[in-house]
């Protein structure tokens, strides 16, 4: 086990940040996702010992992260979410700098800086000053300076952050290549989805301080209800209707499609039951896929699903909540 | 396999322990202003009163030339006072930024992620400031009494002046570890180095002239104690035991530089966070 949290409650004066966070995460790499507010830089400043919780414990690779907190530090590679670099220093100097922070001598230091940096592709500007480097690559370096010692957990903090879509590829590519092929652990903090789903196999959702909802990404699309895209020829209204009192959610788009969600313990032909009992001919019947986005709104209960799902009833003359 | 992987390695080297931390912060930062020509320019023209002392030191010693004055407490006194403008300059260059920067490049919670604590990073700072404050105040007065000793032609000075080597040792670096300890305490309180730099010179200045302003219209000495400056020469008399125009007590003047010292350790414990909590 890389992290375990046991009901974690962090405070900033009043309010309150993480709430009875109870929290288990393996090896790997796992998306930590969530609205802003939710807690996610939090959870990793406090694992860091930034912060101190009001109350609980957490253990990382086995170590107390209140009691050994410098222990905890040696074993994490952290990237924080906000542009930093030690002033005054080019590229080389500086991540051969946080090295020695770390405790490695001065020349083995060096000779690392360099291999990391070519590593996350800025061997032609390690010897440019960071304060002229663009956000891209400021973004490399914060990686780079978080390899230096060659940690066991990797912390990332909005890793692609202002990065242009070729640059943010080639970091989910690292990322990727760093937790899949150098057996690192990585925590990644985003509030870009489909870079979770890139790069991570696992996910945290937190909202407003708890876990909302953690596993396995394919496991969490499939445990979802399932959605059939339906275009056919009769009495849709009518059609739709027989769906809702079978329990499913019906919703009309503009083109007049059907999105179909079935009710649980249901499959397709649920729908050519409800055709037949309708007199409605179905021509075209797609399953739809569940993206992460979906689970995602649907587990902070993200009142846009909400709003959808209330329109299209609506349409339908049958308001449910 | 290829002759040399240019992907990600892992590394196995060893890890020294955290004793050597603020040793580190230490070394980065003196290599660091170093670096910068202006800076080493300063730090010899700051050499230069050594050099004229020196010369006047031979020329009495070994010369035997009259300038109206003799080789004691006083002449080394003075060398300290001679030495105070290079002090004043070297502070301000490279002390007002140490931390002023890194908080304006967002540097300390990299500095916090690795296993550092605060104490190692202001120990670090301060070493920074401290080593080049030595360098300009104190050991060139210590190399005037030094060089006294070596031109000397017998055993007499030595014998007559062996005590001054302690109101040396001790004024030097009561100032060091006060000018060190006040500009970092400075610098943690803004981004902006050049806000710090004036900020150190108002409050050295204005302390001076509020004392002076307070002893003109309540005709009272004791006043003075609010001067940085006034403080500092009060001390100088006390430690090299010579008489003073100055009608504060020594042990006020102790108070006044404690309470510098004990304000810059509750600024940099207050201001030296990895990150910033607005509740």
């Amino acid at each position: 086990m890389i992290l375990e949290l046991d009901d974690l409650t962090v405070t900033y004066g009043r309010k309150m940040a993480l709430r009875n966070l109870t929290l288990k995460l393996g090896e790997g790499a796992v998306g930590l996702l969530g609205p802003n507010g939710a807690g996610k830089s939090t959870l990793l400043k406090t694992v860091l010992g930034f912060l101190t919780p009001a109350s609980g414990r957490g253990r990382l690779l086995g170590m107390d992260i209140c009691e050994d907190p410098l222990a905890v530090r040696r074993q994490v590679g952290y990237m924080p979410e906000s542009e930093g670099h030690i002033p005054g220093m080019n590229a080389v100097a500086f991540v051969a700098f946080t090295g020695e922070l770390s405790g490695m001598g001065r020349t083995d230091a060096m000779a690392r800086a360099h291999e990391v940096l070519s590593y996350v592709g800025l061997g032609e500007a390690r010897y440019r000053s960071v304060d002229t480097y663009s956000t891209g690559m400021k973004q490399r370096i914060k990686l780079a300076q978080a390899l230096i010692h060659d940690p066991k957990v990797l912390f990332l903090d909005e890793p692609t952050n202002g990065m242009d879509p070729r640059g943010r590829r080639e970091m989910l590519d690292l990322i990727r290549d760093i937790s899949q092929r150098k057996k690192i652990s990585i925590l990644l903090c985003s509030h870009l989805l489909p870079d979770v789903e890139y790069a991570c196999r696992e996910v945290v959702v937190l909202n407003k301080g708890t876990v909302v909802t953690s596993g396995n990404i394919e496991k969490l699309k499939a445990q979802r209800r399932r959605v059939y895209l339906v275009r056919g020829k009769g009495n849709q209204a009518a059609f739709g209707q027989v769906l809702e009192a079978m329990g499913c959610r019906v919703q009309e788009d503009r083109d007049r499609i059907l999105r179909v969600e079935l009710s649980d313990g249901e499959d397709a032909r649920q729908i050519f039951a409800a055709a037949d009992q309708n007199g409605f001919q179905v021509r075209h019947l797609t399953r739809m896929r569940m993206s992460l986005e979906e689970v995602f709104l649907s587990a902070i209960g993200a009142p846009e699903t909400n709003a959808s799902y209330q329109v299209a009833d609506a349409k339908n003359g049958n308001l449910v909540n | 396999m290829p002759i040399y992987d240019l992907s990600y390695r892992h590394w196995e080297g060893p890890l020294h322990g955290a004793e050597r931390r603020w040793l580190v912060i230490a070394e980065a930062g003196i290599r660091l202003l170093l670096s910068y020509k202006k800076f080493v320019f300063l730090l010899m023209l700051s050499w230069v009163p050594f050099f004229v002392q020196a010369f006047l030191l031979y020329m009495i010693m070994v010369k035997g030339a009259s300038m109206g004055f003799e080789i004691g407490a006083a002449f080394f006194q003075n060398a300290f006072a001679v030495q105070m403008f290079p002090l004043v300059l070297v502070t301000i260059y490279a002390g007002s930024g140490l931390i002023s920067s890194d908080l304006a490049a967002n540097a300390l919670p990299l500095y916090f992620a690795r296993p550092i604590t605060r104490r190692d990073y202001i120990l670090g700072k301060l070493a920074v400031i401290g080593f080049f404050l030595t360098l300009v105040f104190l050991l060139p007065v210590l190399l005037l009494f030094v060089f006294a000793v070596g031109v000397s032609s017998d055993l007499a000075f030595l014998k007559a002046n062996f005590w001054l080597i302690l109101p040396i040792l001790a004024y030097g670096l009561l100032v060091v570890a006060m000018t060190s300890l006040f500009i970092v305490g400075l610098s943690s309180t803004s981004r902006s180095g050049r806000v710090v730099g004036v900020a150190f010179i108002a409050v050295t200045l204005f302390s001076t002239m509020i004392g002076n302003l307070l002893n003109l219209v309540l005709r009272n000495h004791q006043v003075l104690a609010l001067s940085l400056g006034h403080n500092l020469v009060r001390l100088s008399d006390f430690f090299f035991m010579q008489e003073s125009g100055l009608r504060i007590h020594p042990m006020v003047s102790l108070a006044v530089a404690g309470l510098v010292m004990t304000w810059s350790l509750w600024t940099l414990n207050r201001r030296i966070r990895p990150v910033e909590v607005v509740a």
